[in-house]
C-alpha cells in the first residue's frame, strides 16, 4: 500500500518540481517572485488546445507549436513589461507578473469558456501492473519528461558557458558584466527558459487536473515546492517537488483526501515559521 | 596607449570626477593615489562603461573606447578588477576561473590559460572545487585578478588590490603584479597604500576631489611632499 502510494505521488511530485524550477529560476535570476506563474502554466496548456483548435492541427504538432508561442511569450514578457521596469521597484515588478498571470487567465476564460476541457494524456491513462503495483503509463510519461527536461537543464547549467553565465549572473550581476555577460540578454533567457518549463508542465498536468482557466492554482504548489526548497536553489526545487508530492500523497491517504490541499498549504505555513531556509537550507551549510 | 582625456562621471546628479586625464602607456604600471572618496574607484568604473560618462574621452590606440557595458571594454582588451571583486560566490573556483574567459569561450586554449593562471596563482589550485565564498580574503583578491587575466587583457585595471589584506599576502600580490605586467599587460593601480604602490609602479597620479592635483614618475611622487605628508 505505502509502495502504491510513493509510485503514484511522484507523478505529482514531477509537476510540482517543474513548476518550483520555474519560479527559482526567474528568482535566482531576476529577483521576482513571479506570482502570475500558475495561470502561465494553464495558458500554456490552453496554448495546445487553441493550436489544434484555430489551425486544426493534430496533438502533437499542436504541442510544438504551444512550445515555440510560449518562447515568443517569454520574449514578449521580458521585453514588453520587465524590461520597461527594469530600474522600478521590486513590488512593482512583483504586482505586474501578477497582473501578467491575470491577463492570461481572463483571457482564456473570455476566449475559450470558463468550464473544464479534456486534455490527452500523453501514454494510456488505464492502470498496468507492475510486481504487484499498478503503474499508470500516463504518470509513466510524465515522469519520463520531467526527467529529461530536468537532465536538459542539468546539462545546461553544468555543462555549458552559456548556462554557466546564466548562473553567474544570477549569482552576481555586476560580476557577469565584467566577464562580458550581457545581463539583459541572460534576463531574456530565463524568461524564455521559464516560460518553456510552464508549458511543458502545464501540458503535463492538464489531463491530470482537467483543464480550467483556474487551473493556475497548481502553481502554489509549485511555489510552496520551491519554498521547501529554500527558493534560492534548483536542485532544492526538485527535491521540494517531490517532497511535496509525496506528503501530499501520504496525507491523502492516511488522513483525508479532502484535506491534501489544506495540508499543503499547512507545510508552506510550517517551513516559512520553522525553516524559513528551507530544507536544503541545512545541507547547503553543511557542505561549506 | 590607454588615454583618458577630461574626463567626467558621477552618480545622478553628483559629479565625482572633474576633468580627469591621464595615460597608461602599453606594459606599463601607472598608479593613481588618493584618500577615500577622492573619485579613485569612479574614475575605473567610468573607463570600462560600468558608470556612464557624463563627458570626455577614452581611447585605445587613438581609438575610442565606447561607453556602456563592460563587455565592449573587455573585447578592445581592458578589464576591470573592482575593489568589491563581484566573484560569482556560489560557484566553484574552477568555475569563477573559466568564466573569466566567457568571451573567448570559442578558443581552445581555455583549459591551458586556466592552468598557467594556476602556476602564476598555486594557492587557489588546491581551492578549486570549492565554492568561492569559503576562499579567505586574499585568494578571493588572487581569483578576482585570475579571472579578469582570463580574458587576455592588454589593460589591467586593479581597484584596491590591498585593501583588508594582511601585509605578506599584500607582498604576495603585488609580486605577481609585477609578473603581469612584466609579461606585458599594462596595470592601472588605484591604492591607498602609496608607500607599495608608488614601489611597483613607474609613474603616477595623485587624485584629490575628482581632480588630478599632481603627477610624475613614481620617484618624483615619492619626494613630493604633498604625497610624503598626506599619503605615505
Amino acid at each position: 500500500m505505502l509502495a502504491q502510494v510513493l509510485v503514484s505521488s511522484i507523478t505529482a511530485g514531477a509537476v510540482y518540481a517543474l513548476i518550483a524550477l520555474g519560479f527559482v529560476l526567474i528568482y535566482k535570476g531576476t529577483g521576482v517572485v513571479h506570482f502570475g506563474y500558475g495561470d502561465q502554466v494553464t495558458f500554456g496548456a490552453y496554448l495546445v488546445l487553441i493550436a489544434q483548435a484555430l489551425i486544426g492541427l493534430p496533438f502533437w504538432p499542436a504541442v510544438v507549436v504551444a512550445l515555440v508561442a510560449s518562447v515568443l511569450l517569454g520574449a514578449l514578457i521580458y521585453g514588453g513589461l520587465m524590461w520597461p521596469l527594469r530600474n522600478a521597484s521590486l513590488l512593482a515588478q512583483i504586482i505586474a507578473s501578477l497582473a501578467m498571470g491575470t491577463v492570461l487567465r481572463e483571457f482564456v476564460r473570455a476566449y475559450m469558456g470558463p468550464s473544464a476541457w479534456p486534455f490527452p494524456f500523453l501514454l494510456s491513462p488505464a492502470p498496468i501492473s507492475v510486481f504487484g503495483i499498478l503503474v499508470v503509463p500516463a504518470n509513466l510519461a510524465i515522469v519520463g519528461v520531467s526527467l529529461g527536461v530536468l537532465a536538459l537543464l542539468f546539462l545546461l547549467f553544468e555543462r555549458t558557458f552559456h548556462g554557466k553565465a546564466i548562473m553567474a549572473a544570477c549569482d552576481n550581476r555586476i560580476g557577469a558584466s565584467l566577464i562580458g555577460v550581457q545581463v539583459s540578454m541572460v534576463f531574456l533567457a530565463i524568461w524564455i527558459l521559464s516560460s518553456v518549463l510552464a508549458t511543458v508542465a502545464g501540458v503535463l498536468v492538464a489531463p491530470l487536473l482537467t483543464l480550467s482557466p483556474d487551473m493556475g492554482l497548481i502553481g502554489i504548489k509549485g511555489f510552496t515546492a520551491a519554498v521547501l526548497g529554500g527558493f534560492n536553489s534548483l536542485p532544492g526545487a526538485v527535491i521540494g517537488g517531490i517532497v511535496l508530492g509525496v506528503l501530499e500523497a501520504l496525507a491523502g491517504t492516511y488522513v483525508s483526501s479532502a484535506l491534501k490541499d489544506m495540508i499543503s498549504y499547512g507545510i508552506l505555513i510550517a517551513v516559512v515559521l520553522v525553516r524559513p531556509q528551507g530544507l536544503l537550507g541545512v545541507l547547503a551549510m553543511k557542505k561549506v | 596607449m590607454l588615454s583618458v582625456r577630461d574626463l567626467h562621471a558621477g552618480y545622478g546628479n553628483k559629479t565625482v570626477l572633474r576633468g580627469v586625464s591621464l595615460d597608461v602607456p602599453r606594459g606599463a604600471i601607472v598608479t593613481v593615489l588618493g584618500a577615500n572618496g577622492a573619485g579613485k574607484s569612479t574614475l575605473l568604473k567610468a573607463i570600462v562603461g560600468l558608470l556612464p560618462r557624463a563627458a570626455g574621452t577614452v581611447t585605445l590606440d587613438d581609438k575610442p573606447l565606447f561607453d556602456g557595458a563592460p563587455d565592449r571594454a573587455l573585447k578592445a582588451g581592458v578589464a576591470l578588477v573592482p575593489e568589491q571583486r563581484e566573484l560569482f560566490l556560489s560557484l566553484s573556483v574552477a568555475d569563477n576561473l573559466r568564466l573569466g574567459g566567457y568571451l573567448r569561450r570559442g578558443a581552445a586554449d581555455i583549459a591551458a590559460e586556466s592552468e598557467r593562471l594556476l602556476d602564476i596563482f598555486p594557492s587557489l589550485r588546491a581551492r578549486l572545487a570549492q565554492p568561492a565564498r569559503t576562499l579567505s580574503g586574499g585568494e578571493q583578491q588572487m581569483l578576482a585578478i585570475a579571472r579578469a587575466l582570463m580574458g587576455r587583457p592588454e589593460f589591467l585595471l586593479l581597484d584596491e588590490p590591498s585593501l583588508g589584506l594582511a601585509p605578506r599576502i599584500v607582498e604576495e600580490i603585488f609580486g605577481i603584479v609585477r609578473q603581469i605586467s612584466a609579461e606585458g599587460t599594462a596595470v592601472l593601480l588605484v591604492e591607498q597604500n602609496a608607500a607599495i604602490a608608488l614601489d611597483v609602479a613607474s609613474s603616477g597620479c595623485v587624485l584629490d576631489l575628482g581632480e588630478v592635483t599632481l603627477r610624475g614618475t613614481a620617484e618624483e611622487l615619492r619626494n613630493s611632499p604633498i604625497v610624503k605628508t598626506s599619503y605615505l
